[in-house]
């Protein structure tokens, strides 16, 4: 099981979009993929047709409950190859539960250990907050993806997310790949154009070469409930996620 | 001031940091369920459990720089002490050798030698991965084995100094013997350049 991790310490930079519309494109190439929504905003649960405050089994239980399975606490999505461990608000409560107590930014990766050999692929929805979660979630990935929304703000949120990242390798001991993912790119702006040309001059070793152009249709995907992939297969935004994975993809074959 | 603010702050994080990541043992009762499950009073018996042997080449046992590449955006990188030097396709004339696989591009002439030219991503991919046609990709050589083989890629992206614990060295080579090991932070794969032109001759 590939297990990636979508996270950035910025909020509004596309994590949600990114997750979802990479789970909507595995999931058309017969990959079995589950989704594990960290967010206490939960969005991507949402997004799937759940109300986050009315979630009774999900994330929060993995974490509470000492002796819980995670198989139990899955939920189907209406996509035959996805499903959701849900978020829910009470997930915000955990910091202040057991933020401090040692091992518990790995409850995660021991947990997903349990549903190794039934899904091709996890991917992580991440908190845009350093903290618990987003802890459990860098430990249990392979590989981290970084959405960075090409606006100067963003940029200095992935100063601050390399930072971070920096940090928990030394706590692990290992280093975790990373590919920084520029979103929302809009050619028409000169903003946008002088981000990704900051992004090409400073990040250059772990960004990837191409862009996740701004597309309204995300917005229509989000309110149809569906991945963009399954509603508008041909849209520039899913075009340009299919590369981003195909490019991970080559990568990770010959590696 | 600042400095010192910002030292603390991270000092803070690290602690947090450690302690969340520590690894740690079963608490006692979680344990005591453990042995009451254990109903076999025999010993256990000895399992011989093989060692996966890394292997690591010579070059690569104190700090070495890599030099990185692409070809068909994968990213690629080899010792620098096996290269033998870099050159512009634009500046080479190449002449093709018909009747040879696909990743045999031709040979070049350079300084008196004549130099075997493959494009890597052929070699190194699967056939099915669709790539732009070569005129359009290729911008380097990157010269290796005292310049007999040559290795056409997209663009040279820099070098890199590495330590041996910045790779994740293979176990087993049975498969793509020439890929050593993969540069961990980059994602990048780190060629053995001596199995890697071993390969291409026997190919």
């Amino acid at each position: 099981m590939i297990v990636w991790a979508i996270a950035n310490q910025k909020g509004g930079v596309g994590k949600t979009t990114t997750t979802i519309s990479l789970a909507g494109i595995l999931a058309q190439q017969e990959k079995r993929v589950l989704l594990v929504d960290l967010d206490p905003h939960a969005s991507l649960t949402a997004y799937l047709g759940y109300q986050p405050d009315e979630v009774e089994s999900g994330c929060y239980s993995l974490f509470i409950d000492k002796k819980a399975h995670i198989k139990p606490l899955i939920n189907k999505t209406a996509f035959d190859q996805i499903d959701i461990l849900c978020g829910s608000p009470a997930l915000a409560t955990l910091e202040r539960q057991m933020g401090t107590r040692p091992g518990k930014g790995l409850v995660l990766q021991q947990t997903i250990k349990e549903v190794e050999s039934d899904y091709d692929y996890l991917l992580i929805d991440c908190p845009p907050i350093l903290g618990l979660l987003m802890v459990n979630a860098l430990a249990a990935c392979n590989l981290l993806l970084i959405p960075v929304q090409t606006e100067f703000l963003a940029i200095k949120g992935l100063e601050r997310m390399e930072r971070t990242l920096t940090m928990i390798n030394q706590s692990r001991k290992k280093s975790l790949p990373y590919i920084i993912v520029p979103t929302m790119f809009d050619r028409r702006t000169r903003a946008s154009v002088k981000a990704l040309r900051v992004l090409r001059d400073n990040f250059t070793e772990h960004l990837w070469k191409k862009v996740i152009p701004i597309d309204t249709l995300f917005r229509e995907a989000s309110q149809a409930g569906k991945p963009l992939s399954f509603m508008t297969p041909e849209a520039k935004g899913v075009i340009a996620f299919r590369a981003l994975l195909n490019s991970i993809t080559v990568q990770s074959r010959v590696l | 001031m600042e400095f010192k603010t910002q030292t603390a702050q991270q000092d803070v994080l690290k602690v947090y940091l450690d302690s969340l990541l520590q690894e740690v043992l079963p608490e006692v009762d979680e344990l005591k369920s453990v042995v009451k499950e254990e109903v076999s009073p025999e010993p256990a018996p000895t399992i011989s459990v093989p060692v996966k042997k890394v292997v690591i080449p010579a070059w690569a046992t104190t700090e070495f720089e890599s030099l990185l590449f692409t070809a068909g955006g994968l990213k690629l990188s080899i010792p620098l002490v096996k290269s033998n030097g870099i050159l512009a396709w634009d500046s080479v004339d190449l002449t093709p050798m018909p009747g040879h696989k696909l990743w045999y591009l031709g040979i070049i002439s350079h300084q008196g030698k004549h130099v075997k030219v493959i494009d890597v991503l052929n070699f190194v991919t699967p056939s099915s991965y669709k790539v732009k046609p070569l005129k359009d990709r290729l911008q380097n050589i990157v010269l290796i084995e005292d310049a007999n083989w040559g290795l056409a890629c997209d663009s040279i992206t820099g070098t890199l100094a590495l330590q041996r614990d910045g790779v994740r060295w293979r176990t087993n080579r049975s498969k793509r013997p020439w890929l050593a090991g993969t540069v961990i932070e980059q994602m990048c794969a780190l060629i053995d350049t001596d199995e890697f032109v071993r390969l291409l001759s026997n190919n």
